[in-house]
């Protein structure tokens, strides 16, 4: 029994592919959730799937350009994020408007791009679904890398986000530069999603993104605690999901998506009672 | 007596004159505030009291006109200033603790990786007990009531240490008990020197507590 119980556990991790899925995924389900909490508290899914959908022309024009994929996502996204901001400011017409019309944009631009440029390393069910079992130890150290720039920034910034996030104009009567706060937390969350793409793909995203970080304000509340929480759902999502793959032959990004929102389903269940006084 | 022998006042504009989308909202506006009194600002609804307000914190621009603080511009006296922002501005799905609300007093335009040092733990814990939330200081602020949410706002503007308070949000919606303590604790404030513009909605409030009153309407005609 515990013989087998221990050959359940182990036997994913003999396959290097495995392992390198493994880290992504869980970097992913760190990461997100500790955006996902901001993202959440502004009410701000939407702009969450938008720039999940807008990455597709910046990773076939990269492709297409011998680039990084990864690279031509960020880049896109992070485009996106700010022109969503200008775009808004330019025209005086509302965020979720704004987010609307660039999010069909970019996807259909994608869509045209990769129906011009055909090619068989980039498949739009990978991009659609996520394709973590085919990461390269690249793809591995390239996420490392982004989670310890995106963690390095959020350490820094994580007061003034917080009251630019609690109180817009407090935080600029109080001299916060609160336009450059904002562009700075799209971008972070621009860079994040894409770190998720490959883990859980473009349709799924938002699942790690915001569903984690909604369970976790259900059951501990306070921002920081939530991050903390947030990122040991999606943890433990990205590595239950993965061993699910494997043992069921299931698709891992669905699954993980699966899981996490079976988080938050009993997390809804089980909402601590709460009283004001 | 020569002018530049006395204080200048609190706050003082000169023709201010702000629009919103092409509409004016104030126009040509010049009031002088003197330091250490307590002034309600009334008017109707969409009178520009807000947009006084916003304009008085450096959140709009003015389109001509100046506004200086102690004879200063913004730029200079901005850590003097404490704003109370309106209840519908505030973001209530952000959790965070009442002592942290207060603590966003002590910033002091941007820093990286910002922590929180003695001076600025002292100046929180004393402000909390002033608007008697001390024992409220680990809950969250959207747990509180709206009587309670105004005092933690209060806290925060103590914890500044400012010269000058907006009180942009009335009273209004405040239960008898907690209104009356917040003005209360406004009138000690204006005692010990600081000076206090709050919007109000209620005549009775600024006849009974408030030194005088701003009546806005486009042109601020000073009672």
């Amino acid at each position: 029994m515990l013989e087998s119980l221990v050959q359940f556990l182990t036997e994913p991790w003999q396959y290097s592919f495995l392992v390198r899925a493994l880290i992504l995924a869980v970097l992913a389900g760190i990461m997100c959730p500790l955006l996902g909490t901001y993202v959440v508290a502004r009410q701000f899914g939407f702009m969450g799937d938008a720039l999940a959908h807008s990455v597709l022309p910046g990773m076939v024009v990269a492709f297409w350009l011998g680039a990084s994929a990864f690279l031509g996502a960020i880049v896109t996204a992070v485009g996106m994020a700010l022109l969503v901001g200008y775009l808004v400011r330019r025209t005086g017409i509302g965020a979720d408007t704004s987010i609307g019309i660039l999010f069909a944009g970019f996807f259909a631009l994608g869509m045209i791009l990769l129906n011009l440029f055909p090619t068989n390393s980039l498949k739009i069910d990978d991009i659609l679904l996520g394709q973590v079992l085919a990461a390269t130890w690249t793809d591995v150290a390239m996420a490392a890398g982004l989670t310890l720039v995106v963690l390095l920034v959020l350490a820094a910034l994580h007061r003034d986000l917080v009251f630019v996030t609690f109180d817009p104009y407090g935080a600029s009567v109080m001299g916060l530069p609160t336009r450059a706060l904002e562009y700075a937390l799209l971008s972070l969350l621009a860079v994040v999603i894409v770190l998720a793409l490959q883990a859980v793909g473009i349709v799924l995203v938002i699942s790690l993104l915001i569903t984690p970080a909604a369970a976790a304000l259900i059951l501990v509340r306070h921002h920081v605690s939530a991050m903390g929480m947030g990122a040991l759902l999606g943890t433990v999502a990205a590595v239950l999901g993965l061993y699910m793959s494997f043992h069921y032959n299931l698709p891992p990004g669905p699954i993980i998506a699966l899981i996490s929102t079976g988080f938050f389903v009993m997390a809804a269940i089980w909402r601590p009672q709460r009283v004001r006084t | 007596m020569n002018r530049q022998t006395i204080d200048p006042p609190a706050i003082s504009t000169d023709k201010l004159t702000v629009c919103l989308n092409g509409k004016l909202i104030l126009d040509r506006v010049t009031f002088e505030v003197e330091k250490g009194r307590l002034v309600g600002v009334m008017g109707p609804n969409g009178a520009g009291k807000s947009t006084l307000f916003d304009s008085l914190a450096g959140l709009l621009p003015s389109a001509t006109g100046v506004v200086r603080y102690f004879g200063q511009p913004l730029s200079v006296a901005r850590g003097r200033l404490a704003y109370v922002p309106q209840h519908e501005r505030i973001n209530w799905g952000m959790p965070v603790r009442v002592q942290d609300v207060v603590l966003q007093g002590r910033v002091r335009g941007s820093r990286l990786f910002r922590s929180t040092g003695v001076a600025d733990r002292q100046a929180s814990e004393e402000a909390l007990r002033q608007a008697d939330m001390w024992n409220r200081r680990q809950d969250l602020i959207q747990d509180l009531s709206t009587g309670q949410r105004q005092r933690v706002f209060l806290a925060r503007a103590l914890a500044q240490q400012a010269d000058i308070l907006l009180f942009d949000e009335s009273l209004s919606g405040v239960d008898l008990p907690s209104h009356m303590q917040l003005m209360g604790t406004l009138r000690q404030l204006r005692d010990q020197g600081k000076t206090i513009l709050m919007v109000s909605h209620d005549l009775d409030d600024v006849v009974d507590s408030c030194d005088e009153c701003l009546w806005v309407n486009q042109k601020v005609i000073k009672r």
